[in-house]
């Protein structure tokens, strides 16, 4: 696994929105290689390289985090501010993908330094186009930080 | 010393006085003159008398001397025994011899023997009883001799005592008749004079004002009679007002005593000189201490007072008199026994005409029990702060709760809809084919659940989140508004036949989300009941109810019925079947509430089958006030 390039993180705890936004991302060919964390502390060891992932080499990061709020052990919130405050990390993107429509949560998180914020449709058919659409503009249309990127200066 | 006499004398005796002084010195004056007068003209008649008598002898007696004619000289001289008074005469020549001697026959030879050398010549002498006269001889011019004739005075003398008595008798007699009329006169004089004295005596002595003296006379003394009853009358009425203001001023002391006493106030006075306090029996008591046994200076009075109290009351005493502010205090007073109470004391600084400060009084009254309330008071005002900050608190803590509530609601119960709604759809999409209608049927009748209490969801949510959010007013345009919901609503009525009635709505002063939230609501709701209208109408229009502007919304659609009005706006309440039009139920309970945070009111009628229409309040913004007046004006 370390071998392969993961090209999204999806930290998401509960299975049915895994698989919902797993067959999202597959159906329309988005990404081949997707790994799904089932709470903040797994997401943050996986960036990282810690206890599980130490052999995961930190010059390969996801090109997109999906990163969901309401998480066992770590918060999505606690994920995202160690993320954006690790100078190897800050620069991956990271979407909030949540069925929160908090205002606090939308303030918070991109204060933290969030890339994008979308909420996750209670439509099942809006919520697989605005997947679509954010694999499209991530994986497709962005261009991604380039290797360098991801070194501690 | 006579003046002073006179002074002291009663004015009786004093008229008489005068009026005998004035008439005596009147009297004697003129008796003295009378009787010196004709004493004087007997003397000259006497004196000429007896010098023609000497002119006559001497004349007739020249031829004598000159011839040394003893007799003849004799016979002259007795020719004088006609007159009884001449007692003595003799001739004398010249050297000195005796020529002739007359002596009266009843009179003894020593007797009258007149010392003639002591005569002047041609001169005459008084003495006690006797009248002498000497004279010259002449002849030819020579003197040749002298004659002498001595007279008695006495008779003379009894002529003019006879003067003094009758002068006298005159004198007494004019004195007597003056004293008579002096002391009538002067009775009419004092008489009133008197009365007044005796009148004013009896006044000073009983102190009876209202005695009368008579006063019915035209002259001063009636004027003074007069004027002594109006001033008696004067005086009576004085002392009338006097002692009803008295009684007045007794019976206000009373009461102010009563009142003192029912309200348990004692009263003190202190004398700043001489560091004095006198009080009453009842402010003893109120120190803890026996009636009449309160301290007599300030100091004593001091050493009662709590220790945390004195200082402060020695300096609002000291601000009393010096500043000539109201003593008005609180302290706590020591009791013998060691209890203490407290008093309450309020005084006045009085001073002199210099402005400087003499005494001070006041009262003194028992405040323990309202203190003791106040106490109670700051105690249970302390103790529901407390409560009030422990309820706020709570309060704080259920509202942290029903966040994190709203929070799940919208986190957690969205997600299993997702799900069902998701899992629902891939097994229509990809295994649609292997299933029968019946089963394709349900799994439409599972999504359409699933879209429906997801939309129930949300309208919760914003439901409860206008609760806690804050209004953030600016002046609004209604008609931007309008314009603005009607492109979101779109899609709903796209391919119908909709005429918008759109007035020209004013300013409002509101939060703008919220309001476009109301009309949202109201707008989608008319698209909604119109659906089954050829052409809809939809209008948006002010209004004036009793002066007030009003906004409404107005359809053409399926109405509903005015017996079901007061449940259109509560939360879940529906007045039509799900599947005739769908809804949650909490849309008009959101704009209800919109609309009352705004301070507003709102209301609909309707008539089934008819239209419906919603009318609301607004604060108009200022500056659009004409603005709505204008419209209003133009559409009655």
């Amino acid at each position: 696994m370390s071998s392969t390039e993961v090209e999204i993180l999806l930290v998401e705890d509960n299975p049915a929105d895994a698989d919902l936004a797993l067959h999202a991302l597959r159906r329309d060919h988005l990404a081949n290689t997707i790994h799904v964390a089932r709470d903040g502390e797994e997401a943050l060891d996986f960036l990282f390289c810690r206890g599980p992932h130490s052999q995961r080499s930190p010059d390969r990061q996801p090109r997109l985090v999906l990163l969901d709020l309401k998480l066992p052990k770590v918060d999505g919130m606690e994920v995202l501010r160690e993320i954006k405050n690790n100078p190897r990390t800050k620069v991956i993107p990271v979407v909030i993908l949540t069925s929160s429509r908090e205002e606090k949560d939308v303030v918070n998180g991109y204060q933290l330094g969030v890339n994008a914020y979308i909420q996750k449709p209670v439509d099942f058919e809006q919520f697989r186009e605005s997947i679509r659409q954010l694999g499209m503009f991530w994986l497709v249309v962005n261009e991604p930080p380039p290797p360098n990127a991801f070194q501690a200066k | 010393m006579s003046h002073s006499l006179l002074q002291n004398l009663p004015i009786g005796r004093k008229l008489v006085v005068a009026t005998m002084l004035v008439t005596g010195t009147a009297l004697v004056l003129t008796c003295l003159g009378f009787v010196l007068f004709d004493i004087s003209k007997l003397r000259q008649y006497f004196v000429r008398f007896l010098q023609i008598q000497s002119e006559m002898v001497a004349s007739n007696s020249v031829s004598a001397v000159l011839f040394e004619d003893s007799e003849s000289a004799n016979a002259t001289l007795a020719s004088l025994r006609a007159d009884p008074q001449i007692t003595f005469a003799q001739i004398v020549r010249k050297g000195g011899r005796t020529l002739a001697t007359y002596r009266r026959s009843d009179l003894a030879e020593s007797e009258y023997l007149p010392d003639l050398s002591a005569l002047p010549s041609d001169g005459f002498q008084f003495s006690q009883d006797r009248f002498s006269i000497s004279r010259r001889i002449l002849s030819e011019g020579e003197p040749i001799g002298t004659l002498y004739i001595q007279a008695d005075a006495r008779e003379m003398y009894a002529r003019m005592k006879g003067y003094g008595w009758i002068a006298l008798i005159i004198l007494v007699t004019a004195c007597a008749v003056a004293l008579w009329v002096s002391m009538r006169v002067q009775r009419v004089v004092s008489q009133p004079i008197l009365e007044l004295t005796e009148a004013a005596r009896t006044i000073s002595r009983e102190k009876n004002y209202s005695i009368v003296v008579p006063a019915d006379r035209d002259d001063e003394l009636g004027v003074l009679g007069k004027t002594f009853n109006e001033m008696l009358r004067q005086i009576l009425t004085d002392m009338e007002a006097r002692s009803r203001a008295e009684e007045a001023l007794r019976r206000n002391e009373e009461r102010l005593n009563l009142a003192l006493r029912s309200a348990g106030m004692g009263t003190w006075s202190w004398e700043i000189e001489t560091d004095h306090i006198t009080s009453d029996e009842y402010l003893g008591p109120l120190y803890g201490l026996a009636p009449g046994q309160f301290p007599q200076n300030f100091e004593g009075f001091a050493r009662l007072l709590h220790r945390e109290d004195r200082d402060r009351v020695e300096q609002e005493v000291a601000r009393s008199v010096e500043h000539d502010v109201e003593y008005n205090t609180e302290y706590a007073v020591i009791f013998p026994d060691g209890r203490f109470r407290w008093i309450a004391a309020r005084g006045k600084t009085h001073r002199d005409e210099s402005n400087r400060p003499v005494r001070m009084t006041g009262i003194c009254w028992d405040v323990n029990d309202r203190k003791q309330a106040e106490e109670e008071i700051r105690k249970l005002n302390a103790e529901l702060e407390g409560r009030v900050e422990q309820r706020t608190a709570e309060l704080v803590a259920t509202n942290k709760e029903l966040e994190a509530f709203t929070y799940s609601v919208s986190h957690d119960l969205r997600a299993p809809l997702r799900h069902v709604d998701g899992f629902a759809r891939i097994l229509v999409e990809d295994y649609g084919s292997q299933l029968d209608p019946e089963a394709r049927r349900y799994l439409q009748r599972v999504q359409d659940g699933t879209r429906q209490m997801g939309q129930l969801v949300d309208d919760l949510l914003d439901l409860t989140r206008l609760g806690r959010q804050e209004l953030r007013r600016q002046a609004t345009g209604v008609n931007s508004m309008v314009n603005e919901v009607m492109a979101q609503l779109q899609q709903d009525f796209e391919g119908r036949q909709i005429e918008w009635k759109i007035d020209r709505l004013p300013f409002v002063d509101c939060d703008p989300a919220l309001m476009k939230q109301v009309f949202s609501n109201l707008l989608s709701n008319a698209v909604k009941f119109t659906r089954l209208r050829e052409k809809a109408v939809i209008e948006v229009g002010t209004a004036d109810l009793n002066g007030q502007p009003v906004v409404f919304v107005r359809d053409n659609g399926v109405g509903f019925s005015m017996k079901y009005a007061d449940k259109l706006f509560g939360v879940f309440q529906r007045l039509h079947r799900q599947e005739d039009f769908e809804g949650t139920g909490v849309g008009l309970a959101t704009v209800q509430r919109i609309i009352h945070k705004h301070g507003g009111k709102i209301w609909a009628e309707a008539e089934l089958d008819k239209g419906a229409t919603f009318y609301f309040t607004l604060s108009i913004a200022a500056e659009s006030q004409s603005t709505i007046e204008e419209t209003i004006g133009g559409k009655s």
